[in-house]
Formats: C-alpha cells, sequence, structure tokens
C-alpha cells in the first residue's frame, strides 16, 4: 500500500559498518561450521553412550584446545566455556565474592565496563566489602598515582579492562600486575576484561600475569552466546561452583553432592556447543591470518581513523591524544549535534555507528560528557571506509549547522 | 482504576473501552461512533487507535512525506516548533528514562471553560530528533484532559509512518515519553479518577482454566477467561440483560477472541 520504497532499511545500500565493538561480523568458515555441526555432527555432549555423541564431544573439546592455544594458557583445564565475557566476569566475582569479609576491597576503574562494575557491586553489598574506583586523568589514562594509592594490603581484587571499549586505550597490565602484586593482600586476585583486546592483538596469559581473563566470543567472529574464561587452574579449583547442575558433579546424594574440577566444574547443565565450536573456528580463522598482522593492520587503520577525525571541525575525540596508544576505537562528540541525532543520519546514508554512553556510565560522568558516537574498526574495516564515514560526518554536521541559522 | 494480570493486549484494550464507556457523561455510545466532541477524541476508522485531533493531523503529515529521510528531516522542523522549556525543569523528578538523549519534560493544570481541568505540556531535549518526537507529543497532548491523554494509544505513531525508522532504543524512549507524560498529568490534577462512582475491575483468571480443552485464546495468548466487575452510571434503571449486552457491545470483536467474561455490571446506587 505504500509508495515509499525509498523506505527500506540502509541494508539495502551497502552497509559501512563501525560498530564491531559490540559486535563483530562473521567469516564464511563460521557460518559453516555451524550449520557442519547441527548437519553432522549434533549430539548432547560427554555421558552419550553413541558415535554421534562421540564425534559432537571431540569437537567440542577440540574446541577447549583452540581456546587453550588462543591465550596461551598452560592447561585446557584452565578455560571454561560461558555465555560471553558478562557470564565470565560474573562467575568470578560471584564465587570469589562469596569468599570476601566487610572492609575487603575490590578496586575497579571508572572507565570499566559496566559488566565489570555492577558484578562487584552485587558483590559489596552482600558482603560488606567496598569496591574504590581508580579515576582518569585528562587523557582518559588510568591515574597511575590514585591506583597506586589505592592498592593497601585490604585490596583482595583487582578487576580492569585490557582496552577501553570507549576511547581504544590499552592500560599497562604489566606495570599494574606488578605493584598489585608488590602492594596488595598477598591473597589477591587479579581479573583482566579482555573483550576489546582478544580480538585485536596477541593475547599471551603466561606474561599478562593476572589470575583470570574474560574474553568475549561474538566480539572475534564468533557466534553470538559464547566466551570463555580463562584462570590459572589451582585458582579455578580453589573456587566453589557458579552454577549447580549436571556435568558439573561427581557424585550426587540427597546429603549433598561433590563436585568435579575445573573446567567442568564451571560448566553446568548442557553446555553451548555449537556456539564453543563455532568460536573455536572463529579463532582458527584469526590465528591463521596471524594476530600480529592483525594487530598491525589495525594500528595503521586506527591511526588512520583517529588523524581523519581529529581534522573534521567541531568534533573532539575521547581518550588520548596519542595515536600510539590506541587502538581502532574513536568516540566523540561533535558540537552542536547531539551523537543521537549524528547516528540516525549516518545511519541513513549507510553507515552503522553507536551512540549512547556504549555501557560505560561512570567513564561519561568523569570526562564530562552524557552521550558520545562511537566509531569502531575490525580488519576487515578499510581506508574507503573510513573515508567515506568522514565524509558523511562532514556533511551531516554541515546541514545542523546550516539549521541552526 | 483497573487491576490487569494478564500479559498481552486484550486486557489493556478491554480497560481502554470500558474506561471510555464510563468516562462518558453523555447516552452509551459504541467505539465506532465515538467522534463526539465531548470528549475530544477520536478513533482513526482505518486502525482503531484513539489519537487527539492534532495528533491525527501530525501523522497525516508526516504520513503524506515521501521517505523516511524526509520524514526525519520534517521532525527536526517539528523539533523547533515547541519552545525550549526554561532550566528549573531539569530535575530528577522530570527525566525520562530510557531515551537515547536527556529528556525533561513537565506539565501544568489549565482551565478550560467546556471541558474543565486540561493539560499543557512543556519539555527539553539536548537531542534534535528526540526533541521532535517530543514535540509531536505535547503539541498532540496539551489542551487535553487526563483522562483523554490516558486513553491516546501509544500505537497511534504507526499512522504517521515514523515508527518505520524507531530503531529499538528510541521506541523505547518514545514509550518512555507518552508513559511520563501520562504519569504527570495524573499526578498534576490529583487522584486521577474523574468520574467518582464509576469503576471497573478486571481479573484476568486464565491460568486457572489453562488446559481446558479448546478453551478460545488460551492457545494464541494466554488470554481466554476473565472476570469483570463494572460500576457505571450508565447502568442505572436499565436491566440487567441490556447492561451485559452494552458491555459486550463496548467490547466488540475482543469477545471473539476470548472464551468467557464473567460479567458482574452495578450501578452506583447499588454498590
Amino acid at each position: 500500500t505504500d509508495d515509499d520504497d525509498d523506505d527500506d532499511d540502509s541494508t539495502a545500500k551497502a552497509l559501512i559498518y563501525l560498530d564491531s565493538a559490540a559486535t563483530s561480523q562473521k567469516p564464511k568458515q563460521v557460518l559453516d561450521a555451524l550449520r557442519d555441526y547441527y548437519t553432522t555432527s549434533n549430539a548432547n555432549v560427554h555421558r552419550g553412550a553413541h558415535a554421534l555423541s562421540r564425534r559432537a564431544t571431540e569437537q567440542y573439546e577440540a574446541a577447549r584446545d583452540t581456546a587453550r592455544k588462543f591465550v596461551n594458557a598452560r592447561s585446557r583445564n584452565e578455560i571454561v566455556f560461558t555465555s560471553g565475557a558478562t557470564e565470565a566476569i560474573n562467575l568470578v566475582a560471584s564465587t570469589l565474592g562469596r569468599k570476601l569479609k566487610a572492609g575487603d576491597e575490590i578496586v575497579v576503574s571508572v572507565m570499566e565496563h559496566h559488566s565489570n562494575i555492577v558484578p562487584w557491586q552485587i558483590v559489596a553489598k552482600d558482603t560488606g566489602a567496598v569496591v574504590k574506583f581508580v579515576p582518569v586523568n585528562e587523557e582518559g589514562e588510568l591515574d597511575r598515582e590514585v591506583l597506586e594509592g589505592l592498592i593497601c594490603p585490604r585490596t583482595k581484587v583487582v578487576s580492569l579492562q585490557h582496552v577501553s571499549n570507549v576511547m581504544g586505550c590499552v592500560n599497562d597490565v604489566d606495570g599494574i600486575t606488578r605493584l598489585v602484586r608488590e602492594r596488595a593482600h598477598p591473597d589477591v586476585k587479579i581479573l583482566l576484561d579482555a573483550c576489546q583486546s582478544c580480538p585485536h592483538m596477541p593475547v599471551d596469559v603466561q606474561s599478562l600475569g593476572v589470575d583470570f581473563l574474560a574474553a568475549s566470543g561474538h566480539k572475534m567472529c564468533g557466534p553470538t552466546g559464547i566466551g570463555f574464561l580463562w584462570g590459572r587452574e589451582e585458582v579455578l579449583n580453589s573456587l566453589e561452583p557458579f552454577m549447580g547442575g549436571g556435568e558439573m558433579i561427581d557424585e550426587v546424594t540427597t546429603e549433598g553432592s561433590t563436585y568435579a574440577k575445573s573446567p567442568a566444574r564451571f560448566e553446568a547443565g548442557t553446555p553451548p556447543i555449537a556456539q564453543a565450536i563455532g568460536m573455536a573456528r572463529a579463532l582458527e580463522y584469526l590465528m591463521d591470518i596471524g594476530m600480529d598482522k592483525i594487530h598491525d593492520n589495525e594500528k595503521e587503520l586506527g591511526a588512520y581513523l583517529y588523524n581523519r577525525l581529529s581534522e573534521v571541525e567541531g568534533v573532539t575525540i575521547l581518550g588520548p591524544t596519542d595515536v600510539n596508544k590506541r587502538t581502532a576505537i574513536a568516540s566523540f562528540v561533535c558540537d552542536g549535534v547531539h551523537p543521537s541525532d549524528l547516528s540516525t543520519f549516518l545511519d541513513m546514508d549507510g553507515v552503522a555507528i553507536r551512540a549512547g554512553h556504549h555501557c560505560c556510565q561512570p567513564l561519561h560522568k568523569a570526562l564530562g560528557y552524557s552521550h558520545s558516537a562511537r566509531a569502531s574498526l575490525y580488519f576487515y574495516n578499510t581506508k574507503q571506509d573510513v573515508d567515506v564515514f568522514i565524509e558523511k560526518l562532514e556533511e551531516t554536521l554541515a546541514f545542523f549547522r546550516n539549521m541552526e541559522v | 482504576m483497573a487491576m490487569i494480570t494478564g500479559r498481552r493486549t486484550t486486557p489493556v484494550l478491554i480497560t481502554y473501552i470500558l474506561s471510555l464507556l464510563i468516562s462518558s457523561s453523555n447516552a452509551f455510545h459504541t467505539p465506532s461512533s465515538l467522534r463526539t466532541t465531548a470528549t475530544q477524541l477520536r478513533m482513526s476508522s482505518s486502525t482503531d487507535i484513539y489519537l487527539t485531533p492534532k495528533l491525527a493531523e501530525l501523522c497525516k503529515t508526516f504520513s503524506s512525506v515521501r521517505n523516511v529521510k524526509m520524514r526525519y528531516m520534517y521532525l527536526l522542523e517539528v523539533a523547533k516548533q515547541v519552545p525550549d522549556a526554561p532550566e528549573e525543569i531539569h530535575i530528577p523528578e522530570n527525566k525520562v528514562p530510557g531515551c537515547l538523549s536527556t529528556v525533561y519534560i513537565d506539565c501544568e493544570v489549565a482551565k478550560d471553560e467546556e471541558r474543565g481541568d486540561v493539560i499543557n505540556y512543556i519539555g527539553w531535549s539536548d537531542g534534535l530528533l528526540t526533541k521532535g518526537m517530543m514535540s509531536v507529543l505535547v503539541q498532540g497532548l496539551s489542551g487535553h484532559t487526563v483522562n483523554e491523554i490516558e486513553q491516546v494509544q501509544p500505537e497511534f505513531i504507526k499512522l504517521s509512518k515514523i515508527d518505520q525508522a524507531l530503531t529499538p532504543g528510541r521506541n523505547n524512549g518514545y514509550l518512555n515519553m507518552l508513559a511520563t507524560m501520562k504519569r504527570k498529568a495524573r499526578e498534576a490534577i490529583g487522584s486521577g479518577d474523574t468520574a467518582d462512582d464509576d469503576e471497573n475491575n478486571l481479573m484476568d483468571n486464565s491460568d486457572q482454566h489453562a488446559g481446558h480443552a479448546g478453551s478460545k485464546g488460551w492457545e494464541e495468548s494466554g488470554e481466554s477467561h476473565f472476570q469483570l466487575e463494572i460500576t457505571s452510571g450508565e447502568f442505572e434503571g436499565v436491566r440487567l440483560v441490556k447492561r451485559h449486552q452494552m458491555v459486550y457491545g463496548a467490547l466488540g470483536d475482543v469477545m471473539s477472541k476470548i472464551h468467557a467474561l464473567q460479567i458482574s455490571a452495578k450501578a452506583p446506587s447499588e454498590v
């Protein structure tokens, strides 16, 4: 009944996708892996008594080996499949948190994603522990001095982002872990939110010096609904279970139950089998290209994005002004144009960015903005994508400027 | 006014229609003929959605715009049609949650010669498109009574065709704006009830009848069995059978979608 065919969504035109920090696009290999699993190997894993179950189990456990390799973990038992990074962080917060007492301190930062703030606030409320926030300086970097002052013998947990999903800056994990090991409580545990690092650069848990790492599958070419927690084996085995149910037990009686060791201990119920296999295929895809190569490509692309964006009149980019300290993420605000208006107009021109607080309300408050727009790149973006984005950005800004007159 | 436990649209629809029945101070109207100046509310004949005349006018203009992009441009124009509300209204009680930008809305009561207390709205937003949506609502709802405002259904936005380009975030913000404006109108007036003796209570008993084979509505929507207690001046002096007929008539084809409606219909003098 409608005459407006122009009215379609922007997927009808070529789409320039600059929102990979929210989720990545998937290579054909991953889609094929998902389909292949369901058409040739779909059965429940571990306890099945038939060949199909054996096939599914082999592939599922092979996926665990791939994830181990991807982060250079010592043992496959250190990889716990979860529904994503948020669940991984909640798992640690809940199981570690249970042991905390009133007055114990949890240190996070003001730049954290809500999924690395809220679980700790919940834990603190339950136990009487206190959450402390490391502030950022005007460049958006962690305030080193304040951090040093905050770490003390009462510090039982430190949980930080590897790379900021808003500013794209890389935190000095080496320096921070050394400081924490020196000055915090001897039993302190360190968690690293690696959502924006694992997809974009080599990540080696042997050299990072942390106890836990949370990774998100769908941000690195994997399907949605899958991620993993890496944890030191002895630490994982010292934790009580997170979710209870099948698979994670050793023996169950009416008097009580005993539990399996990690990783089974933390994988109650039927796991996300297809998704884990899909994610493993994605990790293989990335490793085939080489994480070093991906990192180099993105450093160049990120610098190009930053430089072009900083030339646009009326635009302020959040975070470090030194391009070498940044990955290929740029959040920004524009004089006189609200980020949500900007993103809507860009959307109509086939450019997909994000607008809002990007699940980082405290960071925005600290930087003095209510909302920002964000362009985030991945290895499948090109300089041409950036060029079109800048072109449409300038057009939209000009349009709004003329409107004011 | 109504106690509703149902999950989907049927109870909401019933309540809207019944509250219309009750609040109309004229003789009983069937919904299809409800173009009365007494309530200043209109039902769009093509879609059975309640909206004010000004909203209908705005929707008509928007829907006549050629495509999505131009409609957004026009929304920016509409944004300019309401003045920016002063800083004083930028307080937490006036903040609309869940919007892509920051939105504050406030209202005040004014006296209309014919219709009594009406509500006038003012608002502010730092996002222009959001301000456009807000402007539509501010222009569309100002000058109306609380009852009329309560009955405006958010679905009216479909008539404008703006909804085709609303992302989930914007849609959420828009629904919250309308809900906030309704809440503020109720608060401004006080108790909100303009018809003192009239009342309806609608209870969804579908869960108690789950599994009754073939209960109409249960499979489709989980809504099959309802119980209604309704008090209205309309029933004064009217025979019981006729009262039930009036209720069925008001509900129209809702009855064909549910299995059973138990009715207790009283006049205020009988309560």
